[in-house]
């Protein structure tokens, strides 16, 4: 059974303490990061990626035919396990999208165990294959350099699964991709999560919602939950209210609470009506409405506004 | 104003641009102080000046009792060469003007008064200028019927005197003359930085609003007509600066290599190019013209810049047009024949040769001269660029930095064609790291274009610098070569004491020929023969006695165990010797592989990608490590394969045999090699440098992780030596790495040091230099493997 086990992992930038004391254990399945800019999602994916140091702690992995060890001990026995998408994919503009595909193969020894030209056979299959899954057969033969952002993104979501890996990490992932595209790529991971450890880090909850295993809950380098989703979900039963009130009094009532949404009334159209995480009852005429993750996020992140801190 | 204002916070916030700037100044200086040559007898006729001017009588005196004395020693010289004198006559004169005996009172008031003859001369001509004019005037006013006085021809006649008249009151020709000055119009290569200032400064300004933030810009409501007016200012005003900026350094090198300037307020006409001038300025007026020349072409540059990036919307292509364009310029300055080669940028940019050149063209009958033409010319010139820049930007929009709507791409031009398009269709893909890494370093735009560059200059530096150069010296010098060549031997050494003997009879007797003729005692036939026989003596004086002194070198070498150092013709083995360093190869060099590292870095998210792939650390730098291998032998091979060709072309190296110690040049030395053992070791020591020079290059790369401080670095390590020893700091001469890349001179220098052995400073600074490769390379190593 494959098991990445976080030991603990503190990282500091000078006085800023990026990440304290981590400390989870994952098996396959999809495990979401999920917090704001800055709360450290980014440095564990690059400590785990043996790209930045960490100043305490380790990390173990294990999997068949190789025993729980420190994943600096295991060096490149790790990092062919390994598919990592970065928040900023820098790709090479002048490469076309095959040839970064290619090169991508080379650097990860993607089929050494064959003869070359069965090796080659079989790289060029597994790059149609990926290129059709993220619909980017048409330019294939086009240069990075003239591609869309969302293409891009899709590029290195590519180039990361390209392989077959055992954990993939990928650092938002769905950034700069439409609704549509978003959905694929979600349902595109979810499928072949199935025996992989994912690490998803986000700060777009919809992205996780209904895929993850586990929600990883990030604020200024501290977990502050692990759990999940539905577990999450539950926690704000009863904190989620909605109310109609008159268009004139929304900004009070941003002032004061959490708003997750606004929307007309379509019986009233001068009145509007809100959606509010609390734990108080912000209204009297208000009524406590199913929460999503969403609402667990907004809770969790959102103390303050202008300054001033929120009702809870 | 306001957008004007944020336009050139824009430039002035681009450090690298201010570095540029700083750099460029400079370098201006450097070279204008290094090229400006002092003559400290300005400052010696300046004070004769003084005194003939208090006393003409007493210096004039003083001078031919001088000139008296010369005559005297020259006669006494001719006495004892012709026996008639035991002991050689001793001659010492006066340097009462400088404290330099090789600048003795003789020869500045020779020079003074020679000076004051050219004033004379110049004043008789121009008299005879005026009064032809005048002469001519009077023509018209007897042979015209009619109102002779408004004649055309009458007017321009006496507007001819007049200027003439103004022209002999206001000149002084002085000795010493325009000092300063003539070196100040002359310096030309103010011209290439003004140049660059201006493409990188145009560059910049659109650059800043290339990409997404340009759609912002041109959605406001001043983002079009006004912001291209803005940026048009901007653009300009840095021109502007940068031409003064470069004129004040030059101005500032003169000043301080010359230590003065001459009198401003004398005519332009005291420069020999600019005599018989019919325009009465002074140096004072011409400055203030050269500068506005400069300020206009400056201004002009920038406005066809600027056209070039708009035009092509692609900053590649852009400069490239650019750099273009002043090449286009350059070549039509060069091969175009006669008067048409001067209607072009180039000839512009020369405004003192191109004023020099026409200084009496004029239009109407000299009712205007050309200097206001070319003006107001170049004004219109970048009023017109900058109209079309105004007029284009306003409707084409910004400048693209992913070429994505003019895209170059040469295989689209390709996949058109049937054939192509089959074979590029399903081309099968490499998974070699290495051929990736070579892919990488190549398909960089800038890469390609900076070698294409580098090739042609350097084919043009090597047409040059490997030119045959025959004169009749060098023919003479063959001729007494194909007796001579060979070992050293008693028959040679006696032939050449014979001719030497021969020669000097012929010299000696010069005088005492010259007195017969003039006397009667010999007549024309007999003087004429001697003549030619002197002729034959005085071509070939200086190479006997060359030939005399390498003989007595040659019978030195016994002493160091080479008993047969040879003659030979060494013209060309001598230029070999003394060849400079391969510049262009170092620059190409350092520029190629300091980013095989750093480049990786300058893209977002690249490299955390590549580290973390199986193959992405040891096994990458090391196909990185063996890309500057065997990029900076494949580059070492052509270019020195293309000097090869050239050498063996246009160069004479006989006796490949010989022992290299035949050459005065290795003197110093004690080797026993030959000439050709020599070359195949100077072979494999200059590719092991150059191979040094690219993997230092490439590690300090991977340890800054920024091109540009990669190259700062890099060239700094390697040039600033060479700059310091230029400067005077002759120690410096040991750690300048350009030195390795000449082999010839290397081995001088380490013959010259002695450490232990000929080969010991060699031996030393190579290994220093391996051990610094070797320890930055594991520091890169492990930086980029941890």
């Amino acid at each position: 059974m494959m098991k990445l086990a976080f030991h603990d992992i503190s990282k500091s930038y000078g006085s800023n303490l990026a990440l304290q004391h981590f400390s989870a254990t994952m098996e396959p399945g999809i495990y979401a990061l999920l917090g704001p800019n800055g709360s450290g999602k980014s440095t564990l994916m690059n400590i785990l990626t043996d790209n930045l140091r960490a100043d305490m702690g380790h990390i173990t992995f294990e999997a068949s035919g190789i025993e729980a060890q420190d994943v600096k001990k295991l060096g490149v026995r790790f990092r062919e396990r390994i598919g990592y998408m970065p928040q900023y994919p820098g790709m090479y503009p002048t490469f076309t999208v095959e040839q970064f595909l290619w090169y991508v193969a080379a650097l990860k020894d993607v089929g050494a165990k064959l003869k070359r030209a069965e090796r080659r056979k079989y790289v060029w299959g597994e790059i149609s294959k990926l290129l059709d899954a993220v619909e980017l057969s048409d330019v294939a033969h086009k240069r990075i350099g003239t591609l869309s952002g969302g293409m891009k993104q899709r590029l290195a979501l590519a180039q990361a699964i390209l392989g077959d890996p055992d954990i993939l990490i990928l650092d938002e992932p769905t950034a700069g991709l439409d609704p549509k595209q978003r959905i694929a790529i979600r349902n595109y991971i979810s499928q072949i999560a199935l025996d992989k450890i994912v690490i998803f880090a986000t700060h777009v909850v919809s992205d996780i919602e209904f895929i993850a295993r586990r929600v990883i809950m990030l604020k200024k380098g501290v977990i502050i939950h692990n759990a999940a989703p539905q577990e999450l979900i539950a926690e704000m039963a009863g904190k989620v209210w909605r109310v109609c009130v008159p268009e004139e009094e929304v900004s009070a009532f941003q002032q004061r609470f959490r708003v997750t949404s606004i929307n007309r009334d379509e019986e009233n159209p001068k009145n509007v009506l809100l959606r509010i995480v609390s734990d108080v009852s912000p209204d009297e005429g208000a009524v406590n409405v199913a929460p999503t993750l969403e609402d667990h996020y907004l809770y969790t992140y959102e103390t303050t506004r202008n300054g001033a801190e929120l009702l809870l | 104003m306001k957008l004007i204002y944020f336009e050139l916070k824009k430039l002035t916030m681009h450090r690298l641009l201010l570095w540029f700037l700083l750099v460029c100044l400079c370098a201006n200086f450097i070279l204008c102080y290094t090229f400006t040559e002092r003559d400290d007898t300005y400052f010696y006729l300046q004070k004769i000046g003084e005194d003939y001017e208090k006393d003409p009588v007493q210096v004039t005196a003083y001078y031919e009792k001088l000139c008296a004395q010369n005559e005297e020693y020259f006669l006494l010289m001719q006495a004892f060469y012709r026996g008639e004198l035991d002991t050689e006559p001793t001659y010492s004169l006066p340097c009462t003007y400088s404290n330099d005996p090789q600048v003795d009172d003789y020869a500045l008031l020779c020079r003074f008064f020679a000076q004051q003859n050219v004033a004379d001369s110049f004043a008789k001509t121009m008299e005879q200028v005026i009064a032809q004019a005048k002469i001519q005037q009077s023509e018209i006013l007897y042979s015209y019927d009619g109102d002779s006085d408004s004649a055309f021809g009458f007017q321009q006649q006496g507007l001819m005197a007049q200027t003439y008249e103004g022209i002999l009151k206001n000149t002084k020709l002085t000795p010493g003359m325009g000092y300063g000055w003539d070196q100040f119009f002359r310096f030309d290569t103010l011209n290439i930085f003004l140049f660059l200032l201006v493409l990188v400064g145009t560059l910049t300004v659109f650059l800043s609003d290339a990409g997404n933030v340009g759609l912002i810009v041109r959605t406001a409501k001043k983002g079009r007509e006004r912001l291209s007016l803005a940026k048009i200012a901007a653009f300009s005003i840095f021109a502007l600066l940068s031409a003064l900026l470069l004129l004040l350094t030059a101005w500032l090198a003169v000043l301080l290599k010359c230590g003065a300037f001459s009198d401003a307020s004398n005519s332009i006409a005291i420069f020999a190019d600019f005599r018989m001038i019919p325009m009465s300025v002074s140096i004072g007026e011409y400055l203030l013209l050269y500068i506005a020349s400069k300020l206009l072409l400056g201004c002009a540059v920038a406005g066809i810049c600027a056209l070039c990036f708009v035009l092509l919307r692609n900053i590649s292509l852009g400069c490239t047009a650019a750099i273009g364009v002043a090449v286009l310029n350059f070549l039509l300055y060069q091969f175009l024949p006669d008067s048409a080669r001067y209607f072009n940028l180039y000839a512009l940019s020369r405004f003192t040769t191109l004023t020099a050149t026409f200084r009496c063209f004029g239009f109407f009958g000299y009712a205007v001269l050309l200097w206001p033409v070319v003006l107001i010319g170049t004004l219109a010139l970048a009023l017109c660029v900058t109209l079309l820049v105004f007029v284009l930007y306003r409707r084409r929009g910004v400048l693209s930095t992913t070429s994505r709507h003019f895209v170059f791409d040469v295989k689209k031009l390709f996949s058109k064609i049937p054939h192509f398009r089959r074979k590029t269709a399903h081309r099968p893909h490499t998974l070699s790291l290495f051929g990736y890494e070579l892919r990488k370093l190549f398909s960089s735009r800038a890469v390609t274009f900076l070698l294409i560059i580098i090739s042609l200059l350097k084919i043009g530096v090597s047409v040059q610098t490997y030119a045959p150069k025959t004169t009749y010296q060098t023919t003479l010098y063959a001729e007494y070569m194909e007796t001579l060549t060979g070992p050293n031997s008693q028959e040679k050494q006696a032939f050449i004491e014979e001719e030497y003997g021969k020669i000097q009879a012929i010299l000696s007797r010069y005088e005492e020929m010259r007195a017969a003729f003039f006397a009667g005692t010999v007549d024309y036939a007999e003087y004429d023969d001697y003549l030619k026989e002197y002729h034959y003596a005085t071509d070939r004086a200086d190479l006997i006695e060359k030939l005399r002194s390498h003989a007595e070198y040659l019978n030195t070498l016994p002493e160091k165990g080479i008993t047969d150092g040879y003659f030979l013709y060494d013209v060309d083995w001598d230029r070999l010797w003394e060849d400079s360093a391969d510049l262009l190869l170092i620059f190409c060099i350092v520029f190629l592989f300091s980013g095989v590292f750093s480049d990786e870095y300058s893209k977002d998210g690249i490299v955390p990608l590549i580290r973390t792939s199986k193959n992405g650390r040891a096994p990458v730098f090391k196909r990185k490590m063996l890309l500057s291998v065997c990029g900076a032998t494949a580059l070492a091979f052509v270019f020195g394969v293309l000097d090869l060709c050239l050498i063996l072309a246009h160069f004479r190296l006989p006796c490949v045999n010989a022992p290299l110690l035949s050459f005065e040049f290795f003197k110093d030395s004690a080797t026993t090699l030959t000439i050709l053992q020599f070359l195949t070791l100077s072979v494999f020591l200059r590719m092991i440098f150059i191979l040094l020079i690219a993997l230092l290059a490439t590690v300090t790369g991977a340890l800054i992780k920024n091109k540009l401080y990669t190259l700062v670095s890099a060239f700094g390590v390697i040039f600033l030596p060479k700059i310091a020893t230029a400067f005077g700091f002759g120690a410096m001469r040991y750690f300048d790495l350009t030195n390795t890349l000449q082999p010839a001179k290397l081995f001088r220098l380490s013959a010259q040091v002695q450490l232990g052995f000929d080969w010991g400073y060699l031996l030393v600074l190579l290994f220093a230099i391996s051990l610094i490769v070797v320890g930055l390379t594991l520091m890169a190593r492990k930086e980029y493997c941890k």
